[in-house]
């Protein structure tokens, strides 16, 4: 899942970066609402985490022409705690959702996750395949109710390709969704983290989750 | 025991309203006004009624006095019954009677019979006198009693030898006085029913007369009533207000504005304390969750503790300015005034700044007075240069130029820096010595707070300097530092 955090401090930027990426998501981090607009323009992104004072663009304006450009991505607004009329402002131009700092990075999991899940209309955070269970809050899949240790990629791929079960993933759109901008992947790495996930399905007796429609990408 | 009970007046600690005191004012002087009035008219109506009553006695006796006659060897009464059937009315009789000289009665009115009318005075010169007595029939009366000279008669066989002395006789004219009583007790009683119907529909007058004069004030206190922090942008009509009110209404929304203002300040101050104090707390907490979630995570932990050092010290530097203002505001603590080189304080203040304007390649220029040394707190002083140098570094262009400039006018030198500052307007002026306000409605960047150019203020203020900022005519932003005073005057108290 692809995330974009605009916030100014750069303190608060970095923090948030680490602890999303740590969490599997593939997180691109810009300081002004120029370089914001800029990215949203080039990359797809999942959700869009949004600081409303920002230089240069303010995050208000972010927001609106995003929505021009008919962008889908969710908004998730952050802001300080006297700015109740940007908040409403925000969410009439279109956010999803707002939170108010200082935040909780447990509560901004939440609904980062809560985003996520309204993308793929999954309401319930626990999906069912057969006799695995993954959790999409706690980042968790388990075998028949024993927890298989994946990394934070290998988390990212088996969600996406989960929220997708039934269509084929394209290489490019898997390489898209799970690598932030900065990070050059080669297709090697994605099918090393693809093979990888299926040993450690395999170690747990989850046979052929993960499978290859070859020349085109993995579907589940 | 016996049970006591007590009475407990209240008292009201506060005046009685302008109304009351109005109505009150006007009612007393009205009812006094109308009973002086009643007063003066009751004794004239009543005075004049009598008058007029006793005239017509005396009238009558005085017809009764010409009809006497005194002839050479007595004296008669030349009195017709049917002339003045009054004094033998079987009903409401009127009574006469005259006396002789000696005192025996000369004649009495039929009415009388053989009773005798009451002769109180007993005059012995001629003159008249009128009082009240009891009539024979029992009734209340009123008498006049004339002593008077009788009218010698038969004139051509008198002469000057045998000419008899006059006698002087007395009569006595009386009457019921009931009717006078009651005319009078009537006069009277409308006279009273008058005044007081006068008060009440003068008090009723008042009252809605007074009700209408006050009526903006009341319109007025009404809509002050309604005031609270969320109205205070509303202002009151001065041309429709009576002209008494308009000084009070001038000033009412001139305080409303300072009002205004002021509640403005408070919430551009909570709201900007806000986002100051916030942003570094939101970074300490994020900083904290990640690095207490992923303990082990080298990556996670590399900058974790330069992080928080850089949160926590922009929170200090915040909280230590806030500080510094508020002991300035309230002057705890002492100046040392001395002796100071002005030029070298400013050389040295820009030490402080020198490196960040080298990376923005600022030069800095110093003009005016080479040398000027002025009494003043050094530290205080310093403060002030060490802001403002930070100010105009920090919001100047790059390759641009501050100006130092030293000017002396008589005894007293001004300090003014020039600096370009992108977007700067004249609003921007009257805002900029307000706690936390940033040209940056974004707020970004951490060196600075908006609190500057604040303890600039205050620590002038302290020092008895006045500080002044305008935009020249070339679009640059100047601050002047006014009022230093060389050593040779006297020191400030």
């Amino acid at each position: 899942m692809k995330l974009l955090i605009v916030e100014d401090s750069q303190r608060l930027r970095s923090s948030l970066t680490q602890g999303l990426t740590r969490l599997g998501y593939a997180v691109d981090a810009v300081a002004d609402g120029r370089n914001a607009l800029r990215y949203i323009s080039n990359v797809e992104y999942d959700v869009v985490i949004l600081d409303i004072r920002l230089p240069q663009l303010d995050g208000l304006s972010v927001l609106k022409q995003m929505r021009a450009q008919h962008n889908k991505a969710h908004v998730l607004i952050l802001s300080a705690k006297g700015q109740t009329q940007d908040r409403v402002d925000g969410l009439r131009l279109g956010a999803d959702d707002y939170l108010v700092k200082p935040f909780s990075f447990d509560e901004l999991q939440a609904r980062i996750g809560a985003l996520l899940r309204r993308s793929y209309n999954q309401k319930n955070p626990l999906v069912q395949l057969g006799a695995l269970e993954y959790n999409t809050a706690l980042k968790v899949l388990s075998h028949t109710g024993q927890p298989i240790p994946l990394t934070p990629h290998e988390i990212s791929l088996f969600e996406y390709l989960l929220m997708n079960r039934g269509c084929v993933v394209e290489y490019a759109q898997l390489e898209h969704r799970l690598y932030n901008n900065d990070a050059s992947v080669s297709r090697n790495a994605l099918e090393a983290h693809v093979s990888s996930l299926r040993r450690k399905l395999k170690g747990h007796g989850a046979w052929d989750v993960v499978k290859t429609r070859r020349g085109f990408g993995y579907y589940i | 025991m016996g049970l006591v009970t007590t009475f407990k007046f209240h008292l009201p600690n506060h005046p009685p309203s302008i109304e009351r005191r109005l109505r009150r004012t006007t009612l007393v002087a009205v009812c006094g006004v109308l009973l002086i009035a009643f007063l003066v008219l009751d004794y004239v109506v009543v005075h004049w009624i009598a008058s007029e009553f006793d005239r017509a006695q005396m009238a009558k006796a005085s017809a009764l006095v010409t009809l006497t006659k005194q002839y050479s060897d007595r004296v008669e009464l030349d009195f017709a019954d049917e002339f003045m059937p009054e004094f033998e009315a079987p009903v409401n009789p009127e009574y006469f009677q005259v006396w002789l000289e000696n005192g025996d009665t000369l004649e009495r009115s039929r009415s009388l019979k053989p009773k005798d009318l009451p002769r109180p005075t007993r005059r012995t010169k001629p003159r008249h006198a009128f009082f009240d007595l009891s009539l024979p029939d029992g009734r209340a009366g009123r008498a006049v009693e004339i002593v008077f000279l009788a009218q010698i008669e038969d004139k051509e066989n008198i002469t000057i030898l045998n000419m008899p002395r006059q006698q002087q006789l007395a009569i006595v004219v009386a009457r019921e006085r009931e009717s006078l009583d009651r005319s009078l007790w009537v006069v009277q009683f409308s006279l009273l029913t008058a005044v007081l119907v006068i008060i009440v529909l003068i008090s009723w007058v008042v009252k809605h007369a007074v009700n209408i004069g006050l009526k903006p004030l009341h319109e007025i206190g009404l809509r002050m009533r309604n005031l609270d922090a969320g109205k205070l942008h509303d202002r009151f009509e001065i041309d429709t207000q009576p002209r008494e009110l308009r000084p009070l209404i001038e000033q009412f929304n001139g305080l409303l504005g300072r009002l205004e203002s002021s509640f403005q300040r408070e919430q551009d101050f909570s709201a900007d304390v806000a986002h100051e104090l916030g942003t570094p707390v939101a970074e300490l907490h994020s900083l904290a969750e990640v690095a207490t979630r992923w303990p082990d995570d080298h990556q996670v932990l590399t900058n974790f503790f330069h992080d928080v050092l850089g949160a926590s010290k922009q929170m200090q530097y915040i909280i230590n300015n806030l500080l510094a203002l508020a002991r300035c505001e309230k002057g705890s603590f002492d100046l040392d005034y001395q002796p100071v080189e002005l030029s070298a304080l400013i050389d040295s203040a820009w030490l402080r700044v020198r490196k960040e304007a080298k990376m923005k390649s600022i030069r800095f220029v110093r003009k005016g007075v080479p040398t000027l040394q002025v009494y003043t707190s050094v530290n205080e002083l310093e403060l002030i240069l060490n802001n403002i140098f930070s100010n105009a570094v920090a919001y100047s262009p790059p390759h641009s130029e501050i100006l130092a400039l030293i000017a002396v006018d008589g005894g007293n030198a001004t300090f003014r820096s020039y600096n370009f500052a992108e977007n700067l307007t004249h609003y921007d002026l009257n805002k900029m010595f307000d706690r936390l306000w940033r040209k940056d409605p974004f707020r970004s960047g951490e060196h600075h707070a908006g609190l500057g150019l604040p303890l600039v203020k205050a620590y002038a203020h302290a020092l008895n300097l006045s500080v002044t900022v305008a935009l020249d005519n070339d679009g640059r932003f100047c601050l002047s530092i006014n009022g230093l005073k060389s050593p040779m005057k006297k020191q400030p108290s």
